[in-house]
Protein backbone atom coordinates (compact mmCIF):
# COMPACT_ATOMS: atom_id res chain seq x y z
CA UNK A 1 0.00 0.00 0.00
CA UNK A 2 2.83 2.39 0.89
CA UNK A 3 4.53 1.66 -2.42
CA UNK A 4 1.34 2.36 -4.32
CA UNK A 5 0.80 5.57 -2.34
CA UNK A 6 4.32 6.68 -3.29
CA UNK A 7 3.68 5.90 -6.95
CA UNK A 8 0.34 7.75 -6.81
CA UNK A 9 2.07 10.74 -5.25
CA UNK A 10 4.65 10.66 -8.04
CA UNK A 11 1.87 10.55 -10.66
CA UNK A 12 0.08 13.47 -8.96
CA UNK A 13 3.27 15.57 -8.82
CA UNK A 14 4.08 14.79 -12.48
CA UNK A 15 0.54 15.68 -13.55
CA UNK A 16 0.62 18.84 -11.43
CA UNK A 17 3.92 19.96 -12.95
CA UNK A 18 2.57 19.38 -16.45
CA UNK A 19 -0.61 21.33 -15.70
CA UNK A 20 1.35 24.25 -14.20
CA UNK A 21 3.69 24.44 -17.22
CA UNK A 22 0.76 24.23 -19.66
CA UNK A 23 -1.24 26.90 -17.82
CA UNK A 24 1.74 29.24 -17.54
CA UNK A 25 2.61 29.08 -21.23
CA UNK A 26 -0.76 28.62 -22.95
CA UNK A 27 -2.07 32.18 -22.52
CA UNK A 28 1.04 34.07 -23.72
CA UNK A 29 1.47 31.51 -26.50
CA UNK A 30 -2.04 32.18 -27.79
CA UNK A 31 -1.44 35.95 -27.55
CA UNK A 32 1.75 35.69 -29.65
CA UNK A 33 0.08 33.45 -32.20
CA UNK A 34 -2.88 35.77 -32.72
CA UNK A 35 -0.69 38.82 -33.34
CA UNK A 36 -1.69 39.02 -37.00
CA UNK A 37 -3.83 37.28 -39.61
CA UNK A 38 -0.86 35.30 -40.98
CA UNK A 39 -0.20 33.59 -37.65
CA UNK A 40 -3.76 33.36 -36.35
CA UNK A 41 -4.98 30.26 -38.28
CA UNK A 42 -2.18 28.17 -36.77
CA UNK A 43 -2.64 29.34 -33.18
CA UNK A 44 -5.09 26.63 -32.19
CA UNK A 45 -2.87 23.87 -33.60
CA UNK A 46 0.28 25.03 -31.80
CA UNK A 47 -1.50 25.55 -28.48
CA UNK A 48 -3.17 22.14 -28.66
CA UNK A 49 0.02 20.33 -29.62
CA UNK A 50 1.88 22.07 -26.81
CA UNK A 51 -0.68 20.94 -24.22
CA UNK A 52 -0.56 17.42 -25.65
CA UNK A 53 3.25 17.32 -25.66
CA UNK A 54 3.42 18.42 -22.03
CA UNK A 55 0.82 15.80 -21.07
CA UNK A 56 2.71 13.10 -23.01
CA UNK A 57 5.95 14.02 -21.27
CA UNK A 58 4.24 13.51 -17.90
CA UNK A 59 2.63 10.26 -19.05
CA UNK A 60 5.97 8.96 -20.33
CA UNK A 61 7.65 9.69 -17.01
CA UNK A 62 4.91 8.01 -14.96
CA UNK A 63 4.24 5.07 -17.30
CA UNK A 64 7.89 4.06 -17.38
CA UNK A 65 8.07 3.90 -13.60
CA UNK A 66 7.17 0.78 -11.64
CA UNK A 67 6.43 0.57 -7.92
CA UNK A 68 9.42 1.06 -5.62
CA UNK A 69 11.14 -2.13 -4.48
CA UNK A 70 11.35 -3.27 -0.82
CA UNK A 71 14.65 -1.54 -0.10
CA UNK A 72 13.36 1.72 -1.52
CA UNK A 73 10.31 1.64 0.74
CA UNK A 74 12.20 1.12 4.02
CA UNK A 75 11.20 4.54 5.33
CA UNK A 76 9.33 7.66 4.22
CA UNK A 77 12.57 9.39 3.32
CA UNK A 78 13.74 6.58 1.02
CA UNK A 79 10.35 6.74 -0.70
CA UNK A 80 10.77 10.50 -1.17
CA UNK A 81 14.26 9.90 -2.61
CA UNK A 82 12.78 7.31 -4.95
CA UNK A 83 10.07 9.76 -6.11
CA UNK A 84 12.65 12.55 -6.58
CA UNK A 85 14.83 10.23 -8.68
CA UNK A 86 11.83 9.36 -10.85
CA UNK A 87 10.98 13.05 -11.31
CA UNK A 88 14.40 13.82 -12.78
CA UNK A 89 13.62 12.52 -16.31
CA UNK A 90 10.29 14.38 -16.22
CA UNK A 91 12.05 17.65 -15.43
CA UNK A 92 14.49 17.02 -18.27
CA UNK A 93 11.78 16.23 -20.79
CA UNK A 94 9.46 19.07 -19.68
CA UNK A 95 12.36 21.53 -19.86
CA UNK A 96 13.46 20.20 -23.23
CA UNK A 97 10.01 20.39 -24.78
CA UNK A 98 9.42 23.83 -23.27
CA UNK A 99 12.65 25.10 -24.83
CA UNK A 100 11.72 23.42 -28.11
CA UNK A 101 8.41 25.26 -28.21
CA UNK A 102 10.00 28.57 -27.17
CA UNK A 103 12.47 28.15 -30.04
CA UNK A 104 9.63 27.24 -32.38
CA UNK A 105 7.62 30.31 -31.40
CA UNK A 106 10.68 32.53 -31.72
CA UNK A 107 11.33 31.30 -35.27
CA UNK A 108 7.66 31.59 -36.15
CA UNK A 109 7.28 35.09 -34.76
CA UNK A 110 10.57 36.29 -36.22
CA UNK A 111 9.50 35.12 -39.67
CA UNK A 112 5.79 35.91 -39.66
CA UNK A 113 5.25 38.45 -36.88
CA UNK A 114 6.36 41.34 -39.11
CA UNK A 115 3.41 40.97 -41.48
CA UNK A 116 0.80 43.66 -40.87
CA UNK A 117 -2.91 43.11 -41.44
CA UNK A 118 -4.42 45.16 -44.28
CA UNK B 1 -3.03 -16.46 -17.13
CA UNK B 2 0.30 -17.95 -18.20
CA UNK B 3 3.29 -15.70 -18.74
CA UNK B 4 3.35 -16.49 -22.44
CA UNK B 5 -0.30 -15.55 -22.87
CA UNK B 6 0.35 -12.38 -20.88
CA UNK B 7 3.25 -11.57 -23.21
CA UNK B 8 1.10 -12.01 -26.34
CA UNK B 9 -1.77 -9.94 -24.98
CA UNK B 10 0.33 -7.12 -23.50
CA UNK B 11 2.58 -6.89 -26.58
CA UNK B 12 -0.20 -6.55 -29.15
CA UNK B 13 -2.46 -4.50 -26.85
CA UNK B 14 0.36 -1.99 -26.29
CA UNK B 15 1.03 -1.70 -30.03
CA UNK B 16 -2.67 -1.37 -30.85
CA UNK B 17 -3.26 1.13 -28.04
CA UNK B 18 -0.37 3.30 -29.18
CA UNK B 19 -1.45 3.31 -32.81
CA UNK B 20 -5.06 4.07 -31.88
CA UNK B 21 -3.96 6.91 -29.62
CA UNK B 22 -1.83 8.43 -32.40
CA UNK B 23 -4.67 8.05 -34.91
CA UNK B 24 -7.16 9.61 -32.48
CA UNK B 25 -4.77 12.48 -31.84
CA UNK B 26 -4.54 13.23 -35.56
CA UNK B 27 -8.17 12.51 -36.44
CA UNK B 28 -10.02 13.90 -33.42
CA UNK B 29 -7.95 16.17 -31.20
CA UNK B 30 -5.91 18.03 -33.85
CA UNK B 31 -7.83 17.55 -37.08
CA UNK B 32 -9.74 20.81 -37.24
CA UNK B 33 -6.90 22.99 -35.97
CA UNK B 34 -4.47 21.32 -38.39
CA UNK B 35 -6.86 21.93 -41.26
CA UNK B 36 -7.14 25.60 -40.26
CA UNK B 37 -3.35 25.91 -40.13
CA UNK B 38 -2.72 24.23 -43.48
CA UNK B 39 -5.83 25.37 -45.32
CA UNK B 40 -6.36 28.34 -47.61
CA UNK B 41 -5.59 28.98 -51.24
CA UNK B 42 -1.93 29.83 -50.82
CA UNK B 43 -1.19 26.51 -49.12
CA UNK B 44 -2.50 24.55 -52.12
CA UNK B 45 -0.75 21.25 -52.69
CA UNK B 46 1.67 21.73 -49.84
CA UNK B 47 -1.24 21.95 -47.40
CA UNK B 48 -2.73 18.80 -48.87
CA UNK B 49 0.56 16.93 -48.50
CA UNK B 50 0.85 18.06 -44.89
CA UNK B 51 -2.70 16.97 -44.09
CA UNK B 52 -2.06 13.53 -45.58
CA UNK B 53 1.36 13.12 -43.98
CA UNK B 54 0.44 14.21 -40.46
CA UNK B 55 -1.47 11.09 -39.28
CA UNK B 56 1.10 8.79 -40.89
CA UNK B 57 3.91 10.72 -39.21
CA UNK B 58 2.33 10.33 -35.76
CA UNK B 59 1.58 6.62 -36.24
CA UNK B 60 5.12 5.96 -37.46
CA UNK B 61 6.53 7.81 -34.45
CA UNK B 62 4.48 5.66 -32.06
CA UNK B 63 5.56 2.48 -33.82
CA UNK B 64 9.17 3.65 -33.67
CA UNK B 65 8.80 4.12 -29.91
CA UNK B 66 7.16 0.73 -29.55
CA UNK B 67 9.86 -1.10 -31.49
CA UNK B 68 12.67 0.72 -29.68
CA UNK B 69 12.12 -1.49 -26.60
CA UNK B 70 13.79 -4.88 -26.57
CA UNK B 71 12.90 -7.75 -24.25
CA UNK B 72 16.44 -9.11 -24.19
CA UNK B 73 19.06 -7.83 -21.76
CA UNK B 74 21.96 -9.19 -19.67
CA UNK B 75 19.69 -11.20 -17.37
CA UNK B 76 17.32 -12.36 -20.13
CA UNK B 77 19.35 -13.69 -23.03
CA UNK B 78 16.84 -16.12 -24.56
CA UNK B 79 13.08 -16.42 -25.05
CA UNK B 80 12.62 -18.91 -22.19
CA UNK B 81 14.22 -16.60 -19.62
CA UNK B 82 12.14 -13.65 -20.88
CA UNK B 83 8.85 -15.55 -20.59
CA UNK B 84 9.74 -16.99 -17.18
CA UNK B 85 9.97 -13.55 -15.56
CA UNK B 86 6.52 -11.89 -15.22
CA UNK B 87 8.01 -8.80 -13.57
CA UNK B 88 10.28 -8.31 -16.56
CA UNK B 89 7.32 -8.57 -18.94
CA UNK B 90 5.35 -5.98 -16.96
CA UNK B 91 8.34 -3.65 -16.84
CA UNK B 92 8.85 -3.94 -20.60
CA UNK B 93 5.19 -3.12 -21.29
CA UNK B 94 5.55 -0.02 -19.11
CA UNK B 95 8.74 0.86 -20.98
CA UNK B 96 6.91 0.52 -24.31
CA UNK B 97 4.12 2.84 -23.14
CA UNK B 98 6.65 5.40 -21.95
CA UNK B 99 8.66 5.18 -25.19
CA UNK B 100 5.54 5.57 -27.35
CA UNK B 101 4.44 8.65 -25.37
CA UNK B 102 7.90 10.16 -25.57
CA UNK B 103 8.34 9.52 -29.30
CA UNK B 104 4.88 10.94 -29.99
CA UNK B 105 5.76 14.12 -28.08
CA UNK B 106 9.02 14.45 -30.04
CA UNK B 107 7.16 13.84 -33.31
CA UNK B 108 4.61 16.56 -32.52
CA UNK B 109 7.35 19.05 -31.66
CA UNK B 110 9.29 18.19 -34.80
CA UNK B 111 6.14 18.54 -36.87
CA UNK B 112 5.68 22.01 -35.37
CA UNK B 113 8.94 23.03 -37.06
CA UNK B 114 7.83 21.51 -40.38
CA UNK B 115 4.56 23.42 -40.14
CA UNK B 116 6.46 26.60 -39.35
CA UNK B 117 8.47 26.19 -42.55
CA UNK B 118 5.22 25.62 -44.48
CA UNK B 119 3.63 28.73 -42.96
CA UNK B 120 6.67 30.83 -43.89
CA UNK B 121 6.52 29.49 -47.45
CA UNK B 122 2.80 30.30 -47.62
CA UNK B 123 3.31 33.85 -46.34
CA UNK B 124 6.06 34.46 -48.91
CA UNK B 125 3.88 33.16 -51.71
CA UNK B 126 1.06 35.45 -50.61
CA UNK B 127 3.40 38.45 -50.37
CA UNK B 128 4.71 37.80 -53.89
CA UNK B 129 1.19 37.57 -55.30
CA UNK B 130 -0.04 40.80 -53.73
Amino acid sequence: MTEFAAWSMLAAVAGGLAVIVALLVRGPMRAVLTANATLAPSSSFYVRTFVLVVALAAIAAVAGTGLPCEKQSESTMTLIWWAAAQLQPLCWSLGGFLMGYVLLLTVLFAALGRYRDQ
Amino acid sequence: MTNELYLYISYFAAAMGGVLFAAATAALWLRRSHREATGGRASGRLGKILRRAFPAWLILAVLLGFTSVTYFDCGHKDYASVVADRGHLIHKTQEQAAAMACYLAVALTAYGFVLTAALIARARTRARRS
